[in-house]
């Protein structure tokens, strides 16, 4: 009976399958038929990214405009631009300010790094031919695959007051006479940067070297016939000629530090520390903390990422369009 | 090791002049390789001190290791309640194991249970020995949250990975070449994901995806992963645009449809972009906080945002137990990124990076 109706069934999606072809292939032709399976194909991704990251952007814009407190809020009303003059007022504002000042010390830092830790490297693995090389590379980009809450719990255990490692190290070296305080805000202020470095030493490298790598060898050798010394190179070839290179490792930095999420909260700062705070933190908090002596609503939250987040946005499309120019 | 990219690398430059300038033994070369020496053992140094902390008891933390340390005499006069709390032991184990019912004062030293219970003081001292001294793995590994933990972070990541992979070659299918104009606005549409900071975003984002219900849910956690983005449809793109248009022509002309073309054809050709994507976004996957910590709960918490949860939490004071938690979470990609080196590095100086 079931074999039976198998075979019933089997020959209508027969007949109608086709039909279906039948028509097609007499309406649209084959070239068309390609391209609305090509469609087919493209939408599912499409879908799911405008969902996630195109609509949140149209969604962002009517909540600033009310008084939305918090997910749950059932009397949300339309209060004008009163959200945009709130954040630059008492309380807010005073929380605002020093979350923006650590985000900007440290993104300016994570940037420095790209020239001070990753370019060097970047050289030396160009011109410096040995063996060493792979396992080199191999090791140093290690630490941009483990996880970025890491580096502020790593941080912590090299130079925790009384149970850093490293501390200790130095102390015994006689190096530093008192322990290294990492909770300080002058201390972590730095240290977390530099930490941060360590971490993204062989993804800067790697860019860098990727732009370095590409440096036709004709224009290099021709330099060396002519007797360009070490520091000309560099200056007239080598750095003119990564400059896209370097402005894509510019954005990236730009836009990652600025909006660095992991990195703060594993340095405590969901849990109180407040050399951690930084303006992602005090995003999270506004909008998930829940906390019972908050200041700002769900609305200034969303304000305020606007605020601060549109101007990177636009400052790196215009790198972005600028790089484009520099490429040849 | 032939194909690694770094020996095609120094092969085709080996006979050429050194960059210095300097000869096979010279002393810039010493210097230099001195320098990378030293920077390679500064950067496992942090990996070396996180494995040996996971060794050391929270209560030797103030003292310098630099090796496993010895393990130490369990203090039998120490107080059950101090010892339970510090350890974060789970008492009803303890007294499963000793056969102890009813109350347990927490006031009592260990010798006056072994005494009033009638436990032998060597069983007792053996058994809490090992779980003194290897306290972050003993907590980690007995506690069911890591299990736990790591399966959901395995098969978000897996299914990231080769969902993500699937839809991003579809995608680079359909865009490759820009044959139409609104190929170019929506390979633009994409890159905009490059330069829009999650944190700007995360608000409207939570709010999307509680009300499409998909709140707690892994397939919510992945199906926002795979949504697609800058790096994925650039990688894709730039690769199928370079496969000859003979193959797809010939598939058109003998009357297939493109779904032919892409199963058949074009899928086993995308290997290698394909390790390029993983080899960048899977530890991108496995080491995401924000994401899972907004759309799951607690109890369904992958490694890292569980990794979170200690901190300041219900671990605050025992070190050894974070120190082992991050250890663990960080030990399965770093196996991974050795093992597949050779795709790592690739990927890193392939350039996908930048575009």
């Amino acid at each position: 009976m079931s074999a039976l109706y198998r075979l019933f069934i089997l020959q209508i999606f027969k007949v109608i399958s086709m039909k279906f072809n039948d028509r097609k292939t007499k309406l649209k032709g084959k070239e068309k038929m390609f391209t609305r399976d090509e469609l087919l194909y493209f939408l599912p991704q499409f879908l799911i990214y405008c969902t996630f990251t195109l609509l949140p952007l149209v969604i962002a814009i009517p909540i600033v405009f009310t008084n939305r407190v918090n997910f749950i809020d059932p009397t949300v009303e339309f209060i004008g631009i009163q959200n945009f003059i709130d954040i630059f007022r008492s309380p807010i504002i005073e929380e605002m300010i020093p979350a923006v000042r650590r985000t900007a010390v440290f993104t300016a830092i994570t940037f420095l790094n790209i020239f001070f830790i990753g370019l060097p490297l970047a050289l030396i693995l160009y011109e410096f031919k040995s063996r060493l090389n792979g396992p080199f590379f191999t090791v140093v980009y290690m630490p941009y695959v483990t996880a970025p809450i890491g580096v502020g719990i790593l941080l912590t255990m090299l130079f925790s007051m009384d149970t850093g490692t490293m501390n200790m190290i130095l102390l015994k070296l006689g190096i530093i006479n008192n322990p290294i305080n990492i909770v300080d805000e002058n201390v972590a202020q730095f240290a977390l940067p530099l930490m941060v470095g360590w971490r993204n030493a062989g993804f800067n490298m790697a860019i860098l070297l990727s732009g370095l790598l590409t440096i036709p060898e004709e224009t290099v050798e021709a330099s060396r016939v002519d007797g360009a010394s070490y520091f000309n190179r560099l200056k007239l070839i080598y750095i003119p000629q990564i400059i896209p290179s370097i402005v894509i490792a510019t954005i990236v930095t730009l836009l990652r530090s600025f909006g660095n999420f992991d990195i703060p909260v594993g340095f405590g700062g969901l849990r109180g520390n407040r050399s951690a705070y930084f303006l992602s933190v005090m995003l999270y908090q506004m909008g998930f903390g829940g906390s019972a002596t908050q200041t700002a609503t769900l609305a200034h939250a969303v304000t305020i990422s606007l605020v601060v987040y549109l101007p990177l946005v636009v400052i790196a499309i215009s790198l972005n369009k600028l790089q484009s120019r520099f490429d040849y | 090791m032939s194909s690694h990219p770094f020996d095609t690398m120094s092969k085709s430059t080996i006979t050429s002049k050194t960059g210095f300038g300097f000869k096979k033994f010279s002393l810039t070369r010493v210097v230099l390789i001195l320098f990378l020496l030293t920077y390679a053992a500064l950067t496992i140094f942090p990996f070396y001190i996180l494995f040996v902390r996971t060794f050391v008891p929270t209560d030797e933390s103030t003292t310098l290791h630099l090796w496993i340390p010895e393990t130490e005499e369990f203090d039998l006069d120490a107080r059950v309640g101090n010892i339970m709390v510090f350890l974060n032991m789970d008492t009803k184990v303890f007294k499963k194991e000793f056969g102890i019912k009813g109350y347990l004062s927490p006031n009592m030293s260990f010798r006056q249970v072994a005494e009033k219970y009638d436990i032998d003081e060597e069983r007792l001292k053996n058994y809490m020995q090992p779980i003194m001294h290897y306290n972050g793995w003993y907590t980690i590994l007995t506690g069911n949250k890591f299990v736990k933990s790591l399966m959901a972070t395995i098969i978000t990541t897996v299914g990231m990975v080769v969902i993500g992979g699937f839809l991003g070659i579809a995608t680079g299918s359909v865009l490759a070449g820009f044959k139409k104009k609104w190929h170019l606005t929506v390979y633009n549409l994409y890159m905009l994901q490059m330069i829009i900071p999650p944190v700007m975003v995360m608000i409207p984002q939570f709010l999307i995806v509680r009300n499409l219900g998909l709140f707690n849910t892994y397939i919510g956690l992945i199906l926002f992963h795979v949504k697609g983005g800058a790096l994925p449809t650039m990688i894709f793109t730039s690769y199928i645009a370079k496969v000859p248009k003979d193959l797809r022509e010939s598939v058109e002309i003998d009357g297939g449809t493109f779904t032919q073309y892409f199963f058949w054809i074009l899928l086993p050709l995308c290997k290698v972009p394909f390790a390029t994507f993983a080899a960048i976004l899977s530890p991108w996957f496995w080491n995401d906080l924000l994401y899972p910590l907004l759309f799951l709960k607690q109890g369904k918490y992958t490694l890292v945002p569980w990794i979170n949860t200690f901190i300041g939490g219900q671990f605050a004071t025992n070190y050894q137990v974070i120190y082992t938690g991050l250890f663990l979470t960080i030990l399965p990609i770093v196996i991974v990124y050795f093992i597949f080196q050779k795709f790592f590095v690739k990927a890193a100086l392939s350039g996908a990076l930048k575009g």
